[in-house]
C-alpha cells in the first residue's frame, strides 16, 4: 500500500474510522451467527479493533495536539471494506463478509506497516509493527474460519456438540 | 511426535478435557498478572476458547460413553505437555514459550484423536479444535517475539494500556 502522498494526520483519522467501521462489523456479525465459537472470535477482532483505535487516537493526539480529532464520514484513501448487506437489504452469506474482512485486515496489516517509517521513536516504530502483526493474526483466525466453515458449518451450530454454557 | 496409540480413547478424552482445564486456569491466572492491555485481552480469550472445549469434549464424552459423570483424573500418563507458569519474576517471554509449545502439541494431539473416531461429525469437531489450537499457537507466537522485543514493554510502554 502507497501512503507516502498522504499526510500524517489524515493517515491516522482514516486508520481509526477503519479501525471503528471493523469493530462494528464484526459485532453485527456475531449478534447473527450461532457457531459459539465463531462469535467469540468475532468479539474478539471486534475488541482488539477498539484497542487498535484507542492506541491510534493515542498517537494522534500526542502527535496534532492542536489538531481536532474528527473522523471523516468517508474514507480519503482506498481501503477495502466489510460490506455486510447485499442489494436486497439482507445480510450477505458469512463466508461472502469473511472474505471481505481478510480482505480488510490484509490492508489494514499493510497500512500499519507503511506507518512505521513516519515515525522517527523507536518505541513507536516497534508497537506500530506490533500492531501490523496482530492484523494479521486477525487475517489467520479469520482465514481458518472462512476454511472451515464450508465443511463443519452444520455441525458447529449441531447443540449435541456446542451446548455451552448461557454465557457463550 | 506424540505417540497416544496405547491409549484407549476413554483415557484420551479425559486427559483433553483434563488439559483444557489447565490451560484456561492458567491463562486467566496470566491475565490477570499482565498490565498490557493487548496481551490481557488475548489471554482471556485464549481461556475462554479453552473453556469452550473443555465443554465440547465434555460433551463429545458424554455422547460417546452414555454417562452424565465425568471424573477427571489427578495425573495422567497421556503426554501433553503441561504450561510452565514459572513464578512472579520470571520474563513473560518464558511462559509465553512454554504455552506456544503446549498449543502445537495439542494441535496434534487432536489431529490425532479425530483418527479415533469412526464418525464423521466427530472426527471433523475434532479437527477444528486441532486447527483453533493452531490459531492459539500464532496468536501467542506474536505476543512471545514481542515481549521479547520489548523487555520492559508491561511497565514502561503507558500506550500499551490503552482501551478499557
Amino acid at each position: 500500500m502507497d501512503t507516502a502522498k498522504y499526510e500524517l494526520d489524515e493517515l491516522l483519522l482514516v486508520g481509526i474510522k477503519s479501525e471503528i467501521d471493523s469493530e462494528k462489523a464484526y459485532l453485527e456479525v456475531a449478534r447473527t451467527v450461532k457457531d459459539p465459537f465463531l462469535k467469540g472470535r468475532l468479539e474478539f477482532l471486534a475488541n482488539e479493533e477498539r484497542k487498535h483505535r484507542d492506541f491510534l487516537e493515542g498517537i494522534f493526539k500526542k502527535t496534532f495536539p492542536k489538531k481536532g480529532l474528527i473522523i471523516p464520514e468517508k474514507s480519503t484513501i482506498p481501503l477495502p471494506e466489510i460490506r455486510l448487506y447485499g442489494e436486497t437489504g439482507s445480510m450477505r452469506d458469512v463466508v461472502a463478509i469473511l472474505d471481505d474482512a481478510m480482505k480488510a485486515e490484509k490492508a489494514a496489516y499493510e497500512f500499519y506497516s507503511s506507518l512505521e517509517p513516519r515515525f522517527e521513536d523507536e518505541k513507536m516504530r516497534k508497537t506500530l509493527h506490533y500492531l501490523a502483526v496482530m492484523e494479521q493474526d486477525h487475517y489467520n483466525i479469520l482465514k481458518m474460519e472462512r476454511d472451515s466453515m464450508e465443511d463443519v458449518e452444520d455441525i458447529m451450530e449441531d447443540m449435541s456438540y456446542m451446548q455451552l454454557d448461557g454465557q457463550y | 511426535m506424540m505417540d497416544i496409540e496405547k491409549y484407549d480413547t476413554k483415557t484420551l478424552l479425559l486427559a483433553a478435557i483434563k488439559s483444557e482445564v489447565d490451560a484456561n486456569s492458567v491463562y486467566s491466572g496470566l491475565a490477570g498478572r499482565v498490565q498490557n492491555a493487548f496481551l490481557k485481552e488475548r489471554l482471556n480469550f485464549l481461556a475462554g476458547e479453552e473453556d469452550k472445549h473443555r465443554q465440547t469434549l465434555e460433551n463429545i464424552y458424554k455422547m460417546h460413553f452414555g454417562t452424565d459423570t465425568i471424573e477427571l483424573p489427578d495425573k495422567t500418563e497421556v503426554p501433553l505437555p503441561d504450561i510452565e507458569v514459572g513464578d512472579e519474576n520470571d520474563p513473560i517471554s518464558l511462559v509465553l514459550e512454554s504455552a506456544m509449545k503446549a498449543e502445537l502439541a495439542a494441535e496434534e494431539f487432536y489431529r490425532d484423536l479425530a483418527e479415533r473416531f469412526e464418525d464423521e461429525r466427530t472426527k471433523n469437531v475434532m479437527e477444528v479444535l486441532s486447527q483453533m489450537e493452531y490459531t492459539h499457537y500464532i496468536l501467542l507466537k506474536v505476543e512471545y517475539e514481542n515481549a521479547k522485543k520489548f523487555e520492559e514493554y508491561d511497565t514502561t510502554w503507558p500506550m500499551m494500556h490503552a482501551g478499557p
